[in-house]
């Protein structure tokens, strides 16, 4: 196959050189010569084919930046996950010695990593607790968020028309009422607790979600893809599901890396006035917030947590633009 | 164009109104009574204070006197401190507006210089250190960026030069309002310095600029006068969301900083469920909140004639 490839392109640039003004004279057929032509080797698939997202997702691992985001979230989110579980205190266990620094022994020589903090409650393990409540209130809010808006989305932009004009009204007129203050009226009439912060963040969070699928969906849904599967009788519900929102997926992913630090900062600045978690629970915005009170004298309970929120943060926005890099048709080389 | 503010007025009208009935239903829905911390009380005196509040009429007939009350200028009266919420807001909101100007003065100027910089020294070192100030900028909260600026930069300077160079806490000399405009204009300025930095890249590859080198136009001239001008657009609108962003974290700045303002009674008002205070804030805020999304909106329909066009098309 090279072979006569390199024939080929040797005998074009030939005539190009020589034959450059002379164009109207035919190119006689000895020039070209016959290499052959293998059948067997034909059929060979050489490279296997990639997919878009197995394109995305290699582009992503190359990405030495994008790696080490992802192996500090790992990291942050291991830690969350199994630190409160290994971890020989509990939670809401005091100790006589109150306010330690890192690195030292309470008084029955029970060792704290991070110290304690003004009741006498391990820091580490707290921070960690503190951690596994940030993040879950941020997955699961933003895991509802896309839910909802992707349902509500793609049912406005699929059928178009009145249903999309009301439903988009509707839209319109909620994404005007800034959202903090809704969340922050919510969490003033509800208990606080997880699912009450989980709650007020959805049911106001969707807005953006619903848009940008709504949007997708309007420019998918005139391909021939979705025609073909119409004709073959497929349900609304089916063309959406299984044709439509695979095909925005890679937006939706993008955005939803992006909403996870939005959720987070959420968490913290409700838990920053007062509406968190309830005691003795914890979170790295509840963490903070008490930090502030001692951080004249122990500054490390509130840097500590303040640092784990803003490299959350940082690596979640930071992987989300890389994500869209990666997924962007428009900057493959 | 009038077409198009029109419709605007429309849903900023709609959007004020579920506002107000949101903030109704949950304040008649919140849990407890305005006056159980109160002393014990006879059913009579309970009776009279509901009568006093008007809280013994239909729910409905609460809500048509409420909604023209507000339209009245009168949000009610808060049951913790006795006085009009209209009178707190008017004497705490001034310091608030001017906090909230500065920041946003700040953050504009600062995120189109940021961004400005970062675009004409694409992939060299500034640009690398503008964007990573905007990513620190958008990722670290306000309250963390206070907290942080107020140890570092008013507690550990003061002890250091032995006199105050920023107060710590306050809201009186003009030192004192540095720090708490550049905490709360911090992360705004780094939303702006990101999308400035695209529009410019944009703007700097396209072909005026092109036409204008070609015409030996100088290189600050095709900057300042042509690049900026036309990536300035996209900027305009984000601000309608930046001013919510700078009013909500004004509430936690002004915490930390101890700042008389509105911020400052929101958050009280919330941990002592003084419900009307509350609602009456909630409602400010969302009406201002909402006339600024409007103004931009129609700003930038008025400045940039493409909006104008696709709406004309409807």
């Amino acid at each position: 196959m090279r072979k006569k490839k390199n024939t080929m392109q040797n005998v074009s640039q030939q005539s190009m050189n020589e034959v450059a003004y002379t164009c109207d004279e035919a190119i006689s057929a000895d020039e070209f010569t016959w290499v052959g032509q293998d059948i067997e080797k034909g059929n060979v698939i050489v490279r296997e084919s990639v997919s878009y997202f197995k394109d995305a997702l290699r582009r992503l691992f190359h990405d030495k930046v994008a790696l080490t985001l992802m192996i500090i979230l790992g990291f942050i989110l291991f830690m969350s996950i199994f630190m409160p579980m290994i971890s020989q205190y509990s939670m809401s266990e005091i100790c006589d010695s109150h306010n330690l620094g890192p690195f030292s022994e309470d008084i029955n020589g029970n060792f704290h990593i991070l110290g304690t903090d003004n009741l006498g409650r391990d820091s580490w393990t707290r921070l960690w607790y503190g951690g596994r409540i940030s993040l879950l209130i941020a997955f699961v809010a933003v895991g509802i968020n896309c839910v909802v808006g992707i349902i509500y989305g793609g049912i406005s932009g699929y059928f178009g028309g009145w249903i999309d004009n009301i439903m988009m009204r509707i839209v319109e007129i909620v994404s005007g009422i800034p959202y903090l203050l809704i969340v922050i009226l919510l969490m003033t009439i509800m208990k606080p607790s997880i699912s009450t912060i989980i709650i007020a963040y959805a049911l106001v969070g969707w807005v953006g979600m619903a848009r940008l699928v709504r949007g997708q969906v309007m420019q998918l849904k005139e391909q021939e893809f979705v025609i073909s599967a119409q004709t073959m009788g497929a349900s609304a519900g089916r063309i959406l599901l299984r044709h439509l929102v695979p095909n925005t997926l890679s937006v939706i992913i993008v955005n939803l890396t992006l909403a996870i630090p939005s959720a987070i900062f959420t968490e913290a600045y409700l838990s920053f006035i007062g509406l968190g978690v309830p005691l003795p629970q914890a979170s790295w915005g509840t963490l903070a917030n008490d930090g502030i009170i001692n951080f004249r004298y122990y500054p490390e309970q509130l840097l500590i947590p303040a640092i784990l929120i803003s490299l959350t943060m940082l690596g979640f926005n930071l992987l989300g633009d890389k994500l869209r890099d990666a997924f962007d048709p428009k900057l493959r080389r | 164009m009038l077409k198009y503010i029109i419709k605007r007025i429309c849903y900023a009208l709609l959007t004020l109104l579920l506002l107000i009935a949101i903030t109704f239903l949950m304040m008649h829905a919140a849990p407890g009574d305005p006056f159980a911390r109160d002393k014990a009380m006879t059913p009579e005196t309970k009776a009279a204070l509901y009568a006093r509040y008007g809280l013994d009429k239909p729910l409905w007939m609460q809500f048509l006197i409420y909604v023209g009350n507000i339209f009245q200028g009168d949000l009610g009266t808060s049951t913790k401190y006795g006085r009009e919420v209209t009178t707190i807001i008017g004497e705490s909101f001034p310091i608030s507006f001017e906090l909230g100007i500065r920041s946003l003065v700040i953050s504009i100027f600062g995120g189109i210089l940021l961004g400005t910089i970062a675009a004409i020294r694409r992939g060299k070192a500034a640009d690398t250190v503008a964007m990573t100030v905007a990513v620190i900028g958008v990722s670290v909260p306000s309250f963390i960026v206070a907290a942080l600026l107020q140890y570092f930069l008013a507690l550990q300077l003061n002890l250091k030069l032995g006199s105050v160079f920023f107060p710590i806490t306050g809201w009186t000399s003009e030192m004192s309002k540095v720090l708490p405009a550049f905490a709360l204009g911090l992360s705004s300025m780094a939303t702006i310095s990101r999308l400035m930095r695209t529009s410019m890249l944009d703007a700097l590859n396209s072909d005026y600029i092109k036409t204008a080198k070609a015409k030996g136009l100088s290189e600050r001239r095709i900057i300042w006068k042509h690049a900026v001008r036309n990536a300035i657009m996209p900027v305009i609108t984000v601000l309608g969301p930046i001013t919510a962003s700078i009013l909500t974290g004004a509430f936690v700045v002004e915490q930390v900083f101890s700042i008389p303002g509105m911020g400052k009674f929101f958050v009280t008002s919330i941990q002592e469920l003084d419900y009307m205070m509350i609602a009456g804030t909630t409602i400010f805020y969302g009406a201002f909140l909402i006339i600024m999304t409007l103004l931009v909106d129609i700003a930038y329909g008025i400045v940039d004639p493409r909006v104008k066009l696709a709406n004309g098309k409807e």
